[in-house]
C-alpha cells in the first residue's frame, strides 16, 4: 500500500476506523490487528469503488465488514481467554471515564446494534446508515431509538 | 440532568488522544506465519508417515513368507523418510532475520526445489526400486513371490523385462497419486502462500 493512498485516502476517515475497531476490540492488540486488516482490505477493494457512494461510506462498510467477521472469528475460537481479556482490557481504556463506561455500553450490545449506534454516533443520517446496513431508513430511525433506549439501562445513571 | 449518549461521544473524542492510528507494519506477520506453520506441519506429518508404512511393509511381506523383500522393501521406504527429511531440513536454511517477503520467496522456492525432487523421485528413482526388488526376488526366487509366476529356466533379463513394466506402470501411477496428493493436501496452503506474497509486492509498490 503506497503512502500516498494510505496518507490521502485512509488517514482521513482513521478515526471512525479506530472508533469501529475499539467497540469490536478488547484488547490493544486485537484493535491493532482489526485497524491493520481493515486497511488492508480498502486498499485492496480500492478498485471496486465506483463512486455510487460516498468514499467515507465505503470505508464505514468496510470497517463494518471486517470488524464483523473478525469478532465471529475470534469467537468461535472460543472463549477461553476471557482472564487475558480482563488484563488486556485495560490498555483500551480512554481517558475519558464516561467514554469508557459508554464503550462498555456499546459492546454489550448485538453486533449489528453496535454498527447502528457507531454510526449513529458519528452524525451519519439515517439514510446513509440504512446504506451501510442494508436496511430501510425508517427501520434504522426505530432500532435508534430502542438501542439509545437499552444504552441508558446499561448505562442506569453512571453518567452524569 | 443526564448527558445524552451523543453529547457523551463528541465531547469525550475531541480531548481523546487514543484516536492516533496505530502504525501499519507486519500486516502480513500473523497471517504468514500461520501458512507456514500449516505447510511445516504437513509436510513433517506427511513424511514421518513414511516410518510406519515401513515397519507395515517388513511385518506385513513376513507375514506372507517374503521377510527379505518386506525388509528391502522398507529399507527403501526408510531412504525416502530420510531423502524426505534433508530435503525438509532447507527450510531451516532460509535466514529468519530476513523480511518477511524475501523469507516467503525463499519458502515457496524450497517449496518448488522439494516438489521438483520429489517428482523427478517417481520418474527415476521409484522405478530403479521397483526393478531392483525384481532382480532381488530373482535371485532368491524360490523363497519370493516370484517362484509361483516363473520356471526354473526364466531368465534374468525376462524378469528384469517385467521388471521395467511393473516400474513405468509404479513411476506413472506413482506421478499421478503424487500430483492429486499435493493438491489435496497442500493446494490451499499453496495457493495462500502465492496471494500473500503477490499481496505482499503490490504493498512494496
Amino acid at each position: 500500500m503506497s503512502n500516498d493512498f494510505y496518507t490521502s485516502s485512509i488517514l482521513p476517515h482513521a478515526g471512525i476506523i479506530i472508533k469501529i475497531c475499539r467497540a469490536y476490540t478488547d484488547s490493544q492488540e486485537d484493535f491493532e490487528d482489526f485497524y491493520q486488516e481493515t486497511c488492508l482490505q480498502i486498499w485492496k477493494s480500492r478498485d471496486a469503488f465506483q463512486n455510487k457512494s460516498k468514499w467515507s461510506t465505503w470505508i464505514y462498510r468496510i470497517t463494518l465488514n471486517i470488524c464483523l467477521t473478525l469478532s465471529k472469528k475470534k469467537k468461535r475460537r472460543g472463549n477461553n481467554f476471557d482472564i487475558l481479556h480482563e488484563q488486556s482490557e485495560k490498555n483500551t481504556a480512554f481517558k475519558d471515564e464516561s467514554l469508557n463506561l459508554l464503550y462498555d455500553a456499546i459492546k454489550k450490545l448485538s453486533e449489528v446494534d453496535r454498527a447502528i449506534i457507531l454510526l449513529h454516533l458519528e452524525e451519519n443520517p439515517h439514510k446513509e446508515i440504512a446504506t451501510i446496513i442494508g436496511t430501510s431508513a425508517n427501520n434504522i430511525a426505530v432500532r435508534i431509538n430502542r438501542i439509545k433506549k437499552q444504552l441508558k439501562i446499561l448505562l442506569d445513571g453512571k453518567i452524569n | 440532568m443526564e448527558k445524552s449518549i451523543e453529547k457523551i461521544w463528541n465531547e469525550a473524542f475531541i480531548s481523546e488522544d487514543t484516536l492516533i492510528a496505530p502504525r501499519i507494519n507486519d500486516i502480513y506477520n500473523q497471517k504468514s506465519k500461520s501458512v507456514i506453520n500449516k505447510i511445516k506441519r504437513t509436510y513433517e506429518i506427511d513424511n514421518k508417515g513414511l516410518i510406519p508404512m515401513a515397519i507395515l511393509v517388513a511385518a506385513g511381506m513376513t507375514i506372507f513368507s517374503e521377510a527379505i523383500i518386506g525388509i528391502y522393501g522398507a529399507f527403501l521406504i526408510l531412504c525416502l523418510y530420510f531423502y524426505n527429511t534433508n530435503l525438509l531440513n532447507k527450510f531451516k536454511s532460509i535466514d529468519v532475520k530476513s523480511d518477511n517477503l524475501t523469507y516467503l520467496k525463499k519458502y515457496k522456492s524450497i517449496i518448488n526445489v522439494i516438489m521438483k525432487a520429489t517428482k523427478k523421485l517417481f520418474v527415476f528413482a521409484i522405478p530403479l526400486a521397483v526393478l531392483s526388488i525384481f532382480a532381488l526376488a530373482f535371485s532368491i526366487k524360490e523363497k519370493s513371490f516370484l517362484s509361483k509366476f516363473i520356471s526354473s529356466d526364466t531368465s534374468f533379463i525376462q524378469v528384469i523385462g517385467i521388471g521395467f513394466i511393473v516400474a513405468l506402470v509404479v513411476s506413472i501411477i506413482g506421478v499421478i497419486v503424487y500430483t492429486i496428493s499435493t493438491k489435496i493436501l497442500y493446494g490451499t496452503l499453496i495457493s495462500k502462500l502465492d496471494s500473500i506474497i503477490k499481496e505482499m509486492e503490490e504493498l512494496k509498490k
